[in-house]
Order: C-alpha cells, then structure tokens, then sequence
C-alpha cells in the first residue's frame, strides 16, 4: 500500500531524530517506555541515556522533604512535605492525641498511614493523597484481625510494602504486609482494584530461623522491594505474585560479620549506642533512581558505598562506587541514615546524621544542612528514628482515587465495613468523614453549626466546604461517632459534646449535640437529616 | 480494542490555496505569502504567520520580503498547521481554556496517523510550541499501549536486534509487557 509507505518514510524521519522523540518519550507511562527500548538499537541507547533519564525523572517527582517521628505517636515533616491529616481524637483532659499516625511508606505522591486508637482495637491502613487532601481507610488488614496463637508467637519482623501505579488505564494502589510466620513468610496484600486483601504464604529464605526483612518498600518495575537482613535485597512481583531473591550483592557480605550483624550495628554494641536500634542494621538504604534499583550501605565513618542491579531479570548488581563525603562535622556514617537521591542532579544525595538532614554534592564536594529534627522521639544519642522521605508527583492521582472498578466479568462483592473517623485539623472546625471500605463509596460529611446542624453528603472528598462551626478552645470536647450499614443504606452517626472549661468530668455538665444520615448509596444521596441538640454548647 | 491506524484522511483540503480574506473580519489585512517545497502558495495572515517563530524571525531579518519559502514543508502538513494556528489566534482574542482544549482535541482525534507524523517536523521546524505540545502527546496516545511490532510499523522503523537480544530485553522489562493492547 503506498498510504503505509509515505507513513513510513515520515515517520522514519522523527523516529530517527533524538530531538522529536524525546518530546514523545517524555510523554509515555514507564511501561511503555520501556516496550520502546526494543524498537531499535537507536531508540534504546535513547532511552537509556543518562540525559533522558535525568530529564523524565526529574519531570515526574520532585523530593518535597522528610516526615520524622517527632513523639511517640506524632509525626512531623521538614521541608516542604504536606502535613498528614488530623485523624486522631484528642484525649478530653490534656489535649494530646490518642493513638498513632505514622506514615510508612509512599509511592508516586500517595502516602501510606497506619492509624491506630490506642486501646479500642480499630487499627487501620489509610491511604493519604496530600494533594487533593483525601484519604480512604482501608478494610482491616489480616494482620490487625489474626489470632495470636496458644504460644503467642511474637514476630521478628512485619514490614509494609506500598505501591500506586498512577499510568495504568485505571489507576491503582497495592498494599502489602509481610511477616515471618514460623517457616514461611506470610504475604497479606490488599488491591484497589479487587478492594480486598488476600493471604499467601512463601517458602522461607536461608537462614530460615533469622532472615529479616526491613522497610520502607520501594515500587520498581511492576515489584515491591525490601531490604533483606543482613544483605540483599527481595521483591514481590505484584501481578504475578512471586517473590524472588537478589541477595548477590558483589562485596556487600564484607561488611557483616561472622554472627551476620553489619558493621552498623556491631559499632553501635561496642560503643554501648545499641539501645534504640535493637541489633538491626540501620545504615542501609534501598531506592530506585535513573531507572534502576539502587542499593547502598555505609562503608565507612565518611564513605557510602552504592550498587546499581544492572541486569534486573539476571539480577545482577553492579561493583560498588563509594561516596565519600568531605567536611563531615562529627559522628560517623554509621550512625547515620542515607535518605534519598536528588531527582534533578544525580549527584546529590540526602542522608540523615545525629539530629541534622544534609545534601551532598559529590561533583562539587558541597555539605548543606537542610532541616534538623527538632524533636524526635528515640534514643537521643543516636537518632536513627524512621525518617520517609516524600516525592511530589506531577502526575497527581485522579480525584477520589482510587475508584473501585470491578475486573470484568467478576462481580466484586460489596465490602460491609464502614468507617467513621473525625478530623479536627484546628479549633474551629470539625470534620468528620465516614466511609466504607473503599474509595468508591467513601464518602466527605461536614458537621456544620451555623445556620443550622446538617449533615452535608459529598459524592467524593475533593468538594471543600467552607462552612464551620465555632468550638472555644477552652471548651473541652468529645465526639462520638458510629456508622453502620444495613443493605444499600449507611448510617452515620455523631455526636458532639463537651463540658465547660475547669469543670469535673460529668453527665451532668454535659451538653450535647448530635445527628445522624441515612445514606443511600445505591440512589447516592441522603435520605434523613436528624438534628437534636439538649443543649447550647456553642454560642 | 484497536484504535485508528493509516485510514485515509479525512481532512478538508479547503484552507490548502484560499486567497480570500477571511469575510468575518472587514478590514483588509497584512497578507503574508508562504511557499511550500512543493511549490504551493499559501496566503495567510499576518498574526497567523507571526505564530511561526520561524517565519516570524525571517521577517525580522528581512523585512521587505513578501515570500517566504519554506524548503523543508509540504503543503499538505502545512495547510493542517496554518488551520490550528488560525484557531489559535482567536482564542487568543478570547480566552476561553475549556474550548481551546476541545479544539485542540479535536484537531488531533480526526487526523490519521500519517497526518499527525507528517505535522510533527512541521511543527518543530517552524517553532509552534503549542501544536508541537498537542501532536506530541497525541502520538504518545496512540503508541501508549501498543506492542512492541505496533511501534514499528508506526514510524515504519527496521527492527535492527538479534532474536536473541531481543528476547533478553523483553525478559528484563517482562512487566511492561502485561496488558499490552491489540494492535
């Protein structure tokens, strides 16, 4: 045909120039960019080139900064990071939150959150998008309903793995828990897509009886990976469900010893600095930068030391490069915490030391203090507390993501759980959310006082309301709050009250206000406004 | 699902050759004359032929001339660019993002394959970054989720790699080759 030759020979002419491709490159998902590198020769060292690379990465995300633990159940960031919600309830007499919200992990621009209230046993995923302002709970992971058997077996290691794929068609997010679990690791993976989490069991890794595994996870080609305790790396291929070992890491065995414990930690017990990190190596790092999966340990008091996996299906690492930083002020690497790569410039590194984060620029030699940790919760000499670094993503995800879509051909059962829970980012505002267990039926419900109590139903959490109410800070508060769902309807129900600042504790003081919604999800809107107050708490 | 491949064109050759000024618009303009390598004539407006920093710049170097060739343009590719640039010009009079991208949408969705290739070297040549922007995400699209062999035949290039290589990278990258599209 002679249509598909001219295409042809017009198309040769910008497939064959550096400059015209790389504006389409730039434009494809990772996957298909990566079906590209085996169009031709050309395109590939294209697509491998240091250049590209550096311009897609730096394109997609940018470091934002570093949430720290700052109390025992609070974080908080420096930099830049957008703040995590205010999901926990204060506790009535001292203002301090109950329970704990910490972030564990995060994938292009989607926060992980563990979220638990402290003794009431309602413990729960929640997965943060920091530029809409939305979260969704997910259903309760097996791990926080399994029955601690007869021995109470206590478990050497639970790490949580965190994956939002946000250039597939239809937009998803994958969690995941991994444990030992006697001879075999216990996976427990939850997907948007099924909105259900599923159990599997893999065989053990040599030494069975001490292999450990460490976090945050790192989303790379399609797989979940962790740090392999005391060397290597495992991944977890989320589509066909496989895990696989890449444990050769050339000369990285030289820097544990014969009792299999890093040099890291052997400094630590010898310099009696063990305390906090409980034998654990705390100096290594695993990240993925310029298109590769990068690994990188302390080597010295000033010196990391990086690997690169060159051949990912063959696994195999590249020989170390080390950095060695100049004019470091005090302590020793192995105290300290490599953080992340720069996206723009390769060659800036971020690592964390006693209570400062620094950047280094190895071309330039160049030391800058970025933030330093003001209050960390841990031990205070050595400081080595979870720091998640958190890359903006520029493609941001879709609003109210992650939607639930049903596989075709499968009808997916509707989750029964549902969820209320309160955000009271300030004094003046009460926010309170309820949801099912997935995305789709979550829905945004604003407590408002002024003109009158109602309930406002959002079809997703992205509509802001402006409208508050006024709570005196001297005011001591509680809220309750329940929900239920009975076939299509939910029912949500809270209830504010308080007692005037100073006075004692009783049901007598008490005054209250409180409302309900039935909502129909099937028709999506709300049937019933209930309003009651028994008395006049805000003016 | 297969989307579009090389159907023929369905674009309207008007704007190709029309020496009449736009009647909406009374008051006689500045014309400019461009000249494709296949020796068309194109007679547009002023501000439509400001849009190409190239022409633009040719004008600034020499200002009396009153033809520009073009050498290295076809006519039909740049009849195509002439239309987007004239749509252009009057959302630049008005604002109106919504439309604006409707259009350019649009503008993309109906041209074939060959068409939007065809424009790309166009596009670059004659510094549109706006069209270049639109055309480029419009055959990202198009290749987004397509095989492999489906690439090639797009810009019609030569698979230059051993059975064997070839092989070894799609074993590197297996899991960018999960939901792939039919071709």
């Amino acid at each position: 045909m002679s249509g598909q030759r001219e295409s042809s020979a017009a198309g040769k002419a910008i497939a064959g120039c550096q400059d015209l491709m790389q504006g389409i490159f730039s434009r494809l998902p990772p996957q298909s960019m990566a079906r590209c590198k085996s169009v031709s020769k050309q395109w590939l060292s294209w697509l491998s080139s240091k250049y590209f690379l550096t311009q897609k990465q730096a394109k997609n995300l940018t470091l934002a900064g570093f949430y720290y633990n700052s109390t025992y159940n609070t974080y908080q960031g420096c930099c830049l990071v957008p703040p995590l919600p205010t999901l926990l309830p204060q506790d009535d007499r001292h203002g301090t939150r109950r329970g704990i919200l910490a972030p564990l992990n995060s994938s292009n621009g989607l926060v992980l959150l563990y979220n638990s209230y402290l003794g009431k046993g309602n413990s729960s995923f929640i997965v943060y998008d920091p530029s809409h302002a939305d979260y969704i709970t997910l259903p309760i992971a097996p791990s926080l309903v399994e029955k601690p058997d007869a021995s109470l077996r206590i478990k050497r290691f639970l790490v949580y793995g965190f994956a939002f794929d946000p250039h597939s068609i239809n937009p998803n997010f994958t969690v995941a828990e991994l444990s030992d679990d006697g001879g075999s690791i216990r996976v427990n993976i939850y997907s948007s897509i099924t909105s259900t989490w599923t159990t599997g069991n893999y065989p053990a890794i040599e030494p069975v009886d001490s292999f450990m595994l460490s976090g945050p996870s790192v989303f790379f080609r399609g797989a979940l990976h962790w740090l392999l305790e005391p060397s290597g790396v495992i991944s977890y291929t989320i589509r066909n469900k496989k895990l696989h070992e890449f444990t050769s890491v050339p000369g990285d065995l030289a820097y544990v010893d014969d009792e299999g414990y890093c040099n890291c930690v052997r400094k630590m017990m010898d310099s009696g600095r063990d305390g906090y990190s409980q034998c654990k190596c705390t100096c290594r790092y695993l990240g993925e930068s310029m298109d590769h999966l990068i690994y990188v340990r302390a080597t010295g008091d000033a010196e990391f030391s990086v690997w690169t996996l060159d051949d990912y299906y063959r696994r195999v690492w590249s020989p170390r490069h080390c950095i060695v930083i100049n004019n470091l002020p005090a302590d020793s690497l192995f105290y300290g915490k490599f953080l992340a790569f720069e996206r723009k410039d390769i060659n800036v590194i971020f690592f964390r030391l006693q209570r400062q984060i620094f950047s280094y620029n190895q071309i330039k030699a160049e030391l800058k203090e970025i933030c330093s940790i003001q209050k960390e919760y841990g031990d205070d000499d050595i400081c080595s507390g979870f720091i998640l670094p958190y890359e903006v993503s520029t493609i941001p995800p879709p609003s109210g993501m992650p939607r639930r879509k049903a596989a075709t051909g499968i009808a997916v059962e509707k989750p029964r759980n549902t969820y209320a829970s309160v955000n009271r980012p300030e004094n003046t505002r009460i926010l309170v959310y309820c949801h099912e267990g997935n995305a789709e039926l979550a829905r945004a419900i604003t407590l408002t006082h002024q003109p009158e109590f109602t309930w406002i139903p959002a079809y997703n959490f992205q509509r802001p309301f402006q409208r508050y109410f006024s709570v005196t800070s001297t005011d001591d508060h509680h809220m309750h709050l329940a929900s239920s769902a009975y076939n299509d309807s939910v029912r949500a129900e809270a209830s504010v009250y308080g007692f005037l600042g100073g006075r004692k504790l009783s049901p007598k003081f008490m005054k209250r206000y409180s409302c309900s919604l039935n909502f129909h999800m099937a028709k999506m809107n709300s049937s019933r406004n209930i309003l009651q107050s028994d008395g006049a708490l805000w003016p | 699902m297969s989307s579009s491949t090389d159907s023929p064109t369905l674009t309207t050759e008007t704007t190709q050759l029309s020496p009449q000024p736009d009647t909406e618009t009374a008051k006689p303009t500045k014309k400019i004359t461009l000249k494709s390598s296949d020796n068309q004539i194109f007679e547009v407006e002023e501000s439509v032929a400001m849009e190409f920093a190239t022409v633009k710049s040719f004008f600034e170097d020499s200002p009396s001339t009153d033809t520009v060739p073009l050498p290295n343009v076809t006519a039909k590719p740049l009849s195509q660019v002439i239309e987007f640039c004239k749509e252009q010009i009057k959302f630049k009079a008005n604002p109106d993002e919504a439309q604006k991208k409707k259009y350019n949408a649009e503008f993309v969705t109906e041209k074939s394959d060959k068409d939007l290739v065809d424009m790309i070297p166009v596009a670059n040549y004659l510094e549109i970054k706006d069209l270049l922007d639109v055309l480029n995400q419009a055959v990202a699209d198009r290749i987004e989720n397509k095989s492999v062999e489906y690439v090639r035949s797009f810009f019609g290039i030569d698979n230059d790699f051993t059975a064997e290589e070839e092989a070894a990278l799609r074993r590197e990258h297996a899991w960018a080759y999960e939901g792939v599209d039919e071709d």
